[in-house]
């Protein structure tokens, strides 16, 4: 059943088993799993059905740093950002999952192990096709097979082929609309924005939440079980906002609410030109996503884990796309007669039938950094609330790395002896203001960890001190690896759905 | 002006030889060095000029190979030499080329011209056809 918030009179309080904050991939995903389940569900939802421009203002924000529109990366109506992602979906690997020397603050209280059942459920939530698991994100034999084209033969181990599998995209609230309405067991409040979560006086439990609608009215919920699901900036926000009882914040007696914000950075337009001796040396497989058995599939590069290791780098992945013959049209006058030689020097390695230029884009794993946060700006939304306030730098050890890793890709392609890189992103001592493009991933801010010191989450994403308090989402990995987030978001909160089935709320207040 | 020199002389002013030299080309082939190999590896280039160019930049970083006629083609010709190339076909040099750039690769001598990253024996390579471009007739 579907309410709109802006019908409840004003000072109703409502009671309810499991309260789920926000109706984007992480809520939808959990109240699916909820269906049929003998607890009443409440989803409480900040927009309708459609894009409204009052309620999407709630999403505005400041920044510091990279100057970043915090509302056009995200959307504030039911299916949320989902409505405007791309699909593009991968697992973390498993060593995204380790404690890496080399990567501060890195470790999550979890494996890939543990994640990999719910990452293959996961793939079903996002329709990713029929038949597959999470092991077909790596299996460059099976895609072979399948028609996809063989790997890149590489002569190192520095880069393997990675698969994207992509998603329609999936808008999850019209995909899933049905499904939650009809469920008997939950009810979705519409146009209800969630103000403060309230817990009691010694700040164990959640008791309600205060509601607000932009028509200024306001009612509350009382839940036994509380899931924060507003993504990864509205995540910290909202604890933030969570004041009344503890004043810094719910969830933020070590200050970690809201800080090791991080972002994909995707350079924009190309970080490398590969000249290639013959077009057909890179599979179409890596050109654009081919659809196979029902699955959209691209083939991309990225550093293998013994590279990864050994040279204790960040991860990256690199999608390739054709651009041109060497020296053709469109090729800037500078570039021209050096891609001739170039060419030339491919064709006297291997005479290839034709060399062709490729461009190589990417997306970077970041650092966690603490001084990477959202914080509480001054200025205020339609509700009264303090919007976020988005302090955000990539680091100059990110650049170097990233930069790194382009010279080894030089190094890879010329061993393998088919193609030559040029390296259009270089070291430098600071990174420059067009380098910084970024993939709306909004990662790290309410970060999980056993240790309250270190994590504001502990491994079964519940907020560490408050006995009833999950919080869903990008906002609770500890390190963002260097892929899209949504896979990893669904299959946590499977995980998470899992585990509050399992709980006894019986003679729970 | 040869566009080859144009650049070398952009690029390093200091490079006293080149600095007279002439629109021409073939010294090399001319030259002591075409018993070496250089004159058969030359030969693998069918558009020298565009290698030229790239050695040309190349070179601009260079001035101890680019101020002097002889020390390039005498370090490549030592290099073929040591990997046992005694004259052979062109498809033995083509794969004697690619090993030699293979192992730069894999070892880590490579080159940044303009940002492509090249290896050093493919600098080289371009930097012979730079040189045999420049250099004047009258001097062979
Ligand atoms: C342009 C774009 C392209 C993207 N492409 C990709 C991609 O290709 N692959 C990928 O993996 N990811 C992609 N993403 C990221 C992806 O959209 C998010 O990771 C995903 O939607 C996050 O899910 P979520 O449920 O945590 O948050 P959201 O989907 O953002 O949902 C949060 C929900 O909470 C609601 N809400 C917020 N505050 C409140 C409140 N106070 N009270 C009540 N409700 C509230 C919002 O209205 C919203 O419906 C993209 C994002 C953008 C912007």
């Amino acid at each position: 059943m579907f309410v709109d918030g802006r019908q409840v009179p004003s000072g109703t309080v409502l009671e309810t088993d499991i309260a789920i904050i926000g109706a984007g991939a992480a809520g939808i995903t959990l109240a699916r799993e909820l269906i049929g389940d003998s607890r009443r569900v409440m989803l409480i939802e900040s927009g309708g059905f459609d894009l409204d421009t009052d309620t999407q203002a709630l999403y505005e924000g400041e920044s510091q740093g990279v100057d970043y529109a915090l509302d056009a990366a995200r959307l504030r109506y039911f299916g949320g950002s989902t409505n405007h992602w791309g699909g593009f979906c991968r697992p973390l690997a498993e060593i995204d999952f380790e404690t890496r020397d080399w990567v501060p603050h890195s470790g999550w209280p979890l494996s890939r192990a543990d994640l990999d059942p719910y990452y293959t459920r996961a793939q079903a939530v996002c329709q990713l096709g029929r038949d597959l698991t999470a092991a077909d994100f790596d299996d460059t034999a099976a895609w072979a097979k399948r028609g996809l084209g063989a790997p890149l033969p590489f002569a190192d181990d520095a880069f393997v082929t990675r698969f994207f599998i992509y998603s329609a995209p999936l808008r999850f609230g019209e995909a899933y609309r049905d499904e939650v309405g009809r469920a008997p067991n939950i009810v979705t409040y519409l146009n209800s924005n969630v103000l403060e979560i309230v817990p009691d006086a010694m700040a164990r439990q959640v008791e309600l939440l205060r509601i607000g609608t932009l028509g200024g009215h306001t009612f509350d919920i009382r839940p036994k079980i509380c899931v924060l699901a507003c993504g990864g900036i509205e995540n910290a926000r909202l604890l933030l906002l969570s004041s009344s009882v503890q004043p810094a914040g719910l969830g933020n007696g070590n200050d970690l609410v809201g800080r090791f914000f991080m972002e994909h950075v995707h350079v924009p337009g190309q970080i490398a030109l590969i000249a290639m001796d013959d077009k057909a040396a890179i599979p179409a497989g890596y050109n654009e996503p081919k659809e196979i058995n029902g699955a959209l599939v691209r083939a991309i590069l990225m550093p293998s884990d013994a590279y990864l290791r050994r040279e204790k780098r960040l991860g990256l992945n690199i999608a390739i796309y054709p651009m041109r013959a060497p020296g053709a049209e469109g090729t800037p006058e500078a570039e021209r007669p050096s891609e001739a030689g170039i060419a030339q020097l491919l064709q006297l390695q291997s005479a290839g039938a034709s060399a062709t230029i490729f461009g190589a884009s990417c997306a970077a794993e970041p650092i966690p950094t603490p001084g990477n946060r959202v914080l509480l700006a001054a200025s205020r939304d339609a509700l009264g609330q303090n919007r976020a306030k988005l302090v955000w730098r990539p680091t100059i050890e990110e650049h170097r790395d990233l930069a790194r890793n382009v010279d080894a890709l030089g190094q890879s392609f010329g061993r393998w002896g088919r193609g030559l890189v040029k390296a259009l992103f270089t070291e430098k001592p600071a990174w420059g203001e067009d380098e910084i493009g970024w993939g709306n991933h909004h990662v790290g801010t309410t970060r999980m960890a056993i240790d309250p010191k270190q994590g504001v989450v502990d491994a079964d994403a519940r907020v560490h001190g408050l006995g009833n308090l999950y919080v869903a989402g990008s906002s609770v990995f500890p390190t963002g690896g260097p892929v899209n987030p949504t896979l990893t978001i669904v299959a946590l909160t499977l995980r998470l759905a899992d585990h509050i089935k399992s709980i006894n709320l019986t003679g729970r207040v | 002006m040869d566009i080859a020199r144009r650049e070398i002389l952009a690029g390093a002013a200091a490079m006293a030889v080149v600095a007279f030299a002439g629109v021409s080309g073939g010294f090399l082939l001319r030259s002591g060095f075409d018993r070496a190999g250089i004159a058969d590896l030359l030969a693998l280039l069918p558009d020298k000029h565009a290698a030229a160019r790239i050695g040309a930049a190349w070179l601009g970083r260079h001035n101890e190979l680019a101020s002097s006629w002889d020390t390039l083609p005498r370090l490549v010709a030592e290099r073929l030499a040591k990997s046992g190339w005694r004259g052979g076909d062109i498809d033995a040099l083509r794969a004697l080329v690619a090993s030699l750039v293979r192992t730069d690769f894999e070892t880590g001598a490579i080159e940044d011209v303009d940002g492509w990253r090249i290896s050093r024996f493919q600098a080289e390579l371009c930097g012979l056809a730079c040189l045999d471009a420049s250099r004047p007739k009258a001097r062979g």
